[in-house]
């Protein structure tokens, strides 16, 4: 499904730069920055402009398209730990993604502490209701089918939830914080919130899984949120303490620019985290930010 | 058959009606304990049942001088002045069993009774038991006598799980119209042993019920007797007018206490449940219930030669281990998890003798646990913890800020906590075994165990080109997650030693404040 997608998606891409009728367009150079990036103001108010710097919402929603919205719920803590994604944020997105047009924007996370109460306590669960977004259990292992991923260095097979295989949209909202595993979980590493078994990619070379998956389909959008950044002792953290406010937001249409950018923010060398390199090595994007048209906004 | 419509005297025609309105409240709160599956109604309508359960309330005071008698002195006193109402209006099981007795009456199939005389040698035999067992901290055989506790089991055995497949048949319903209105709820705490054990204890109070009407509470409950001995001197009765009485034995055939005695006249109040059945039918009027108009009719002695059902055998199979997924794994390891003597205790619940000291097993906190990390026990206790919880990691892990146990537990076999407590209770403690442990067999990041650890008891340190778990097992509470999602195969490369007493964990230690990024909010850094 996934050639079939992109190629539609393509299309449609290329349909909306011609109707767009810009001479940049047309001739193949994006009018848009590749990343923005943003500080400075709240999660709404960055989004706001950000969105707007890469093209608004509409460039990424057509109409009565589906749309799933992967945030980061994998902790039963409140929103000022910073170990989920900041809830205002998916509010408003949710919104946007309905001004836009979508037919259904769903949002869910395979949480790694108890679902319902992750859903609760991050915030969440109250705002996709208040946005209007439909809230999915990401535990249920009947969502998830097995995938086969071409290319695949570890992991050639996977079990993948059914409305991230199956949405016309896929946008990936991650939290910036600190990983103990990994150093840093950022985009790419909020992909294994859509995935059954996750155990097996954590005894079988993580930073290749991680990589591995991404290629499957790549994140119409990754908004990273990096308002409130967990410092120290995540994914999870142990107290406030661990937290700092950053408020900043990076919007990349490439998941390794996106992750790279935030490393850099967060004060790390990308090139120490090994699941970025690997996916540059497979070609799904570039860890040399010089090379992208790059927008950054202080409000 | 007289058919006829009548009134019992002085406006006692309401009796029965309140007696099953206040049954079918109680018998509803006792029942969203273990039923309310989304946690969705407040909990103090649970709570309110559970104040009146005997053995638990009792457990509970004798136990914890802090948790009061107050269930208890109301039992009482509720049973010395009306008689043994609590069996008909506040015991679950006995609810249960009328539920039962009248849906076999719509469908048709009536039974009536007859007197029955006592069974004394039984009866104070099994109330000595369990007396002599809670005494000795053997709990396990007020477990298997004590009607909450059976219900209990039933509510969570058998009618939690249809409950559960009812709400997921009906979230597929809803899904396949790409609806999420309702939640999915995971179906857990199931075993074949304690399925069939349960089925058998269903199988003989129905059979009971259906032959012999209150026979397990005249006969067997030792709570029963010991509120029977209460209810003699209850000034209310349900009293027999021998001079109105025409001998029609109405009252009798449906006394499903079977303790109106016609031959001499008189209603054995020590067995009687107050139930009121026999003044809605007698035609006479003669059936009364309140004060003495002369001074009270003792009951005669008798002995009965009734057979005394033997008790249900104890199907102790042993747990099946979960359906394994076939995974490969490129380096199995080799270390197997050392046997604990004993499974890991739930938090609260103080030491091993405590807890099967006051665990009457009802499972009420098996139903309330969301993460289904407490399970209930089979053989792992041993006989003298049959049935009791166990926190289990191969199910789940203990949720740090949840409090949900302690909460319902009606007898404090877990003792209350709050959430600030919990975190320092410590159930066992975290062992790291190096060689089962996925990162060195495989020279690839993991940190699974790391990163679920609420309190940091395990970390990772740089070892080369990976980093290794290290435990700190004084700020570990023994939750479970590291062993929970330890990827490592076929054995786990982390688990938690049980404590046979509970222990108190260091908190973790205060991080300096989280250093800022070098660009802070002002350089994007890039």
């Amino acid at each position: 499904m996934d050639r079939r997608s992109f190629l539609k998606q393509g299309l449609t891409l290329t349909a909306g730069a011609m109707v767009a009728g810009s001479p940049a367009a047309l001739l193949g150079a994006t009018p848009h920055p590749d990343l923005t990036a943003l500080m400075g103001g709240t999660p709404e108010a960055m989004f706001d402009q950000g969105i707007a710097a890469m093209g608004g919402m509409g460039r990424f929603v057509r109409p009565n398209q589906t749309v799933v919205i992967k945030p980061n719920i994998g902790w039963d803590t409140p929103p000022e730990r910073a170990a989920d994604t900041n809830p205002q944020l998916i509010k408003h997105m949710v919104k946007h993604s309905l001004d836009a047009g979508a037919k259904k924007v769903y949002v869910f996370d395979h949480t790694a502490d108890a679902w319902k109460k992750c859903y609760e306590h991050s915030g969440i669960k109250q705002a996709v209701k208040d946005a209007g977004g439909t809230l999915v259990p990401g535990n249920s292992m009947r969502h998830y089918h097995k995938i086969q991923i071409p290319g695949a260095q570890v992991l050639h097979q996977t079990e993948a939830h059914e409305l991230f295989l199956e949405s016309d949209v896929f946008i990936n909202v991650p939290v910036l914080k600190h990983h103990i595993a990994t150093k840093l979980t950022i985009g790419m590493k909020n992909l294994m919130g859509v995935v059954w078994d996750r155990g097996w990619w954590h005894r079988n070379d993580l930073h290749q899984c991680i990589a591995d998956f991404t290629a499957y389909r790549i994140p119409d959008l990754t908004v990273v949120d990096a308002f409130r950044v967990l410092r120290a002792n995540g994914p999870m953290g142990v107290s406030n303490a661990d937290t700092i406010p950053m408020n900043a937001q990076i919007l990349a249409t490439d998941p390794v620019a996106a992750d790279t950018a935030a490393t850099r923010m967060f004060g790390l060398d990308p090139t120490g985290i090994n699941y970025i390199a690997k996916a540059q090595e497979r070609g799904l994007g570039t860890m040399d930010l010089a090379r992208l048209n790059i927008r950054k906004i202080k409000l | 058959m007289i058919h006829t419509r009548f009134r019992p005297k002085r406006g006692k025609h309401r009796l029965k009606p309140l007696r099953v309105t206040v049954a079918f409240i109680a018998f509803t709160c006792l029942c969203l304990v273990f039923l309310d599956i989304h946690g969705a109604l407040p909990p103090f309508l649970g709570e309110a049942g559970l104040f009146f359960q005997f053995i638990p309330a009792l457990v509970q005071a004798v136990g914890n001088p802090d948790a009061g008698w107050g269930g208890v002195v109301t039992v009482l006193v509720l049973t010395l002045v009306l008689g043994r109402i609590y069996c008909s209006t506040l015991c679950p099981l006995g609810i249960l069993m009328d539920l039962a007795a009248w849906i076999k009456r719509r469908l048709g199939w009536k039974t009536a009774h007859v007197y029955a005389p006592p069974h004394p040698w039984i009866r104070y035999s099994l109330l000595g038991a369990t007396v002599a067992a809670f005494a000795g901290g053997a709990m396990v055989v007020v477990s298997l006598l004590d009607p909450f506790s059976h219900f209990g089991r039933l509510a969570s055995t058998l009618a939690r799980p249809a409950v559960v497949a009812g709400n997921n048949g009906l979230v597929r319903v809803l899904e396949a119209a790409g609806r999420y209105d309702i939640s999915p709820v995971k179906a857990a705490g199931l075993t074949p042993g304690l399925l069939l054990f349960t089925l058998g204890v269903l199988a003989l109070i129905l059979g009971l019920t259906f032959t012999r009407g209150r026979f397990y509470c005249q006969t067997i409950c030792p709570v029963g007797t010991f509120l029977g001995l209460w209810a003699k001197l209850a000034p209310f009765k349900i009293r027999l007018d021998a001079r109105g009485c025409i001998h029609c034995k109405a009252c009798s055939r449906v006394c499903k206490s079977e303790c109106i005695d016609l031959a001499s006249g008189t209603v054995d109040a020590d067995r009687c449940v107050v139930c009121f059945n026999c003044l809605t039918v007698c035609p006479a009027g003669a059936m009364d219930f309140g004060l003495p108009l002369k001074p009270g009719v003792e009951t005669p002695a008798h002995t009965g030669r009734r057979s005394f059902l033997a008790a249900t055998a104890l199907a102790l199979v042993p747990r099946t281990s979960r359906g394994s997924q076939a995974i490969q794994v490129t380096v199995p390891n080799t270390i197997p998890v050392p046997k604990h003597p004993h499974p890991i205790l739930p938090p609260g619940s103080v030491s091993l003798d405590r807890f099967t000291a006051n665990c009457t097993a009802c499972h009420a906190c098996i139903a309330h646990c969301p993460a289904h990390v407490l399970q209930p026990s089979m053989t792992q206790y041993g006989l003298a913890g049959l049935f009791m919880p166990f926190l289990d990691p191969a199910s789940g892990f203990c949720n740090l800020n949840c409090t949900a146990c302690s909460d319902v537990c009606p007898t404090q076999a877990i003792t209350p906590f709050t959430k600030a407590e919990k975190k320092q209770i410590q159930t066992g403690e975290v062992v790291f075994i190096r060689d089962n442990c996925s990162v060195l067999l495989q020279g690839t990041d993991c940190g699974a165990c790391s990163e679920h650890c609420p309190t940091k008891a395990v970390t990772m340190v740089r070892e080369g080109r990976v980093r290794v778990p290290r435990v700190h097992p004084e700020i570990c509470l023994g939750c479970g997650a590291c062993e929970h999602v330890c990827p490592a195969k076929p054995h786990k490369a982390i688990y938690v030693r049980p404590h046979t007493v509970q222990q108190r964990a260091q908190l973790p230690p205060e991080v300096p404040a989280a250093l800022p990024a070098p660009g802070g909010t002002t350089d994007f850094g890039f």
